[in-house]
């Protein structure tokens, strides 16, 4: 059994700035758990620019972004292992990990911090008749075979769901000579970010299918042609509204879900609305010592958010071991109310500032977000697609117990 | 001739009805603050992107590398670009600011990579 002081379970965005802020909070021995090949996780694949514009000020692409971090997990001297898979984590901060090197590897530590990230729901989360042809792709699995291994994955796509990776891929295909037939978009407004519909689908004519859904998929070895029809206000697909569109791939991009099975087999409690588990505003759950950030607490869509919440999550890891981590008595529950999805953290301690994440469930204009009773923010715009970020701070909060978030019309 | 053209300066996004006659604009409409305007103007008379792809990298691990250009270029140079950048293979190893061709296609911006690749045997 080998003794470190803090675990870190991914080493993707979240885990490397949790690792170096562990490391600069005065925890010596500090360790990065990583299955992939080379640190980065997902953002390795994401060779669009964007990224860090408010971290760095800078516009950089995924790999130069999180290249940034590895130069300093190297300069602070941050062990880590690749290959190597997290099988199991027990409350008492004993861990099972896999690799072709060690073999099984057991270590005991002293704090624990979750950055795994989130996967993509596949077809078989959707339900779509017809056949099993190839040339149906995640968004995400078709990035990596363009943006990495090198291969264009197919010269005439469908993609279904406008998030921002099906947006992002839509400009990819077409820069690299395929056509994109279509975007299909269930909902009744775009998925992503208004600047990638705006510079992914409008730049290219490619039309985007607001309220249609994907009915069939036909084709024996490889995918033929889908067939899209336009839904009605419960979602249901409207009879006689049926179009073919001829193509070789469909690409899917109808969401991620935060990777929590080793949170879930440690028993830590997670919360439905954000599929991650419940933290505080230091990003400790719902066991002492066991910390969780990015995009396994809840999808984010800016990776500097991500960086922030690994940096809190790694700097309490680090007060843990040094025995400087500060435990209030307080504790205030946050909820979803009106036209929220989801508030991270879930719990405060209403003693010291605190960033507050906010989605939202449907788009709206003009709206003020009350936090309790007293609390207005003005937004002019909100949407699903981009998180509400919000400080509130000690002196503005009123309610002791419990306070509620909504969103609603401004008075 | 009428346009509509988003503006992306804020999450609002509206957008903006534009009448032109040939070249020259007639009106901007239902832009809801001034930023707008010149973002509208820019996206008529010279649209600007980022500029970011693949090229085939030989004797690294993976078979292509990330690259960016150094600023923005001109819209409608995008895919020549690709074209372009489609004749380029670079040889292992590279580091993540090396400049991979020097004012591309005269436009005045650098191809760089975006990655470290180290050479394999
Ligand atoms: C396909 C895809 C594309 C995306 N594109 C964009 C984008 O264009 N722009 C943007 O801002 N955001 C994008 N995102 C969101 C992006 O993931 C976040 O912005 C950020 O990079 C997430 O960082 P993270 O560290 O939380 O997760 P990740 O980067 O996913 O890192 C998690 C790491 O944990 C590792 N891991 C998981 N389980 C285990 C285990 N049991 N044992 C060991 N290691 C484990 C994984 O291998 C991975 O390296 C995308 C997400 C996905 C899934
Ligand atoms: S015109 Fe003004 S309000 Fe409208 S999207 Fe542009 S910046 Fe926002």
């Amino acid at each position: 059994m080998q003794n470190i002081d803090v675990a870190i379970i991914g080493g993707g965005a979240a885990g490397l700035s949790a690792a170096i802020e562990a490391k600069k909070t005065g925890a010596e021995n500090v360790l990065v758990l990583e299955r992939g090949e080379e640190l980065g996780g997902i953002l390795q694949q994401c060779i669009h620019t964007g990224f860090g514009l408010h971290y760095f000020k800078e516009n950089l692409n995924g790999p130069e972004y999180i290249s940034r971090f590895i130069k300093t997990v190297h300069e602070l001297g941050i062990d880590y292992k690749l290959n190597t898979m997290v099988l199991q984590i027990s409350p008492n901060k004993k861990l099972l990990a896999m690799n072709s090197v060690d073999g099984p590897l057991r270590l005991q530590a002293k704090a624990i911090v979750l950055a795994m990230g989130c996967r993509e729901k596949p077809r078989g989360a959707l339900a779509i008749p017809g056949t099993r042809p190839a040339g149906i792709f995640t968004a995400g699995t078709a990035q990596r075979l363009m943006d990495v291994e090198g291969y264009l994955v197919g010269k005439k796509i469908v993609i279904l769901g406008s998030g921002d990776i099906g947006l992002i891929m839509a400009r990819r295909f077409v820069m690299e000579g395929a056509k994109v037939e279509a975007v299909v978009e269930l909902m009744p407004y775009p998925g992503g970010l208004h600047r990638n519909v705006v510079q992914c689908l409008e730049d290219f004519q490619i039309p985007l299918l607001l309220q249609h859904t994907i009915t069939n998929i036909q084709g024996r070895d490889r995918l033929k042609r889908v067939t899209t029809a336009k839904v009605d206000k419960r979602f249901t697909p409207i009879p006689g509204t049926e179009k073919n569109i001829e193509c070789d791939t469909l690409i899917l991009s109808v969401g991620l879900i935060p990777e929590n099975e080793l949170s879930r087999g440690l028993g830590i409690l997670i919360d439905t609305k954000t599929g991650g588990p419940f933290v505080d505003e230091h990003m400790e759950t719902s066991e002492r010592g066991l910390f969780a950030c990015g995009n396994v607490v809840h999808v984010h869509d800016l990776v500097d958010h991500v960086t922030w919440s690994g940096e809190v999550a790694g700097k309490n890891a680090a007060r843990v071991v040094l025995d400087t981590f500060p435990r209030y008595k307080e504790r205030i529950s946050l909820s979803a109310g009106r036209n929220v999805q989801y508030v991270v953290p879930q719990f405060i301690s209403g003693k010291k500032p605190v960033n507050l994440s906010i989605r939202v469930k449907r788009p709206a204009r003009r709206v003020e977000i009350n936090i309790g009773n007293e609390l207005a923010f003005h937004k002019p715009v909100v949407r699903p697609s981009e998180m509400v970020v919000l400080t509130l701070r000690e002196n503005q909060i009123m309610e002791k117990t419990k306070l509620t978030v909504i969103v609603r019309k401004r008075r | 001739m009428n346009r509509e053209i988003t503006c992306i300066i804020c999450p609002i996004g509206c957008r903006a009805t534009v009448v032109l006659r040939g070249e020259n604009i007639v009106s901007i409409n239902n832009l809801e603050c001034p930023r707008g305007k010149p973002y509208i103007i820019n996206e008529i008379k010279a649209p600007v992107r980022d500029f970011f792809s693949i090229v085939k990298i030989e004797g690294a691990s993976i078979p292509v590398l990330p690259i960016r250009t150094t600023g923005p270029i001109p819209k409608e140079k995008m895919l020549d670009c690709m074209v372009e950048l489609a004749k380029i293979v670079v040889k292992a190893p590279i580091k993540i600011g090396n400049i991979i061709v020097e004012n591309f296609c005269n436009l005045g911006v650098d191809v760089i990579s975006t990655k470290d690749l180290d050479a394999i045997q």
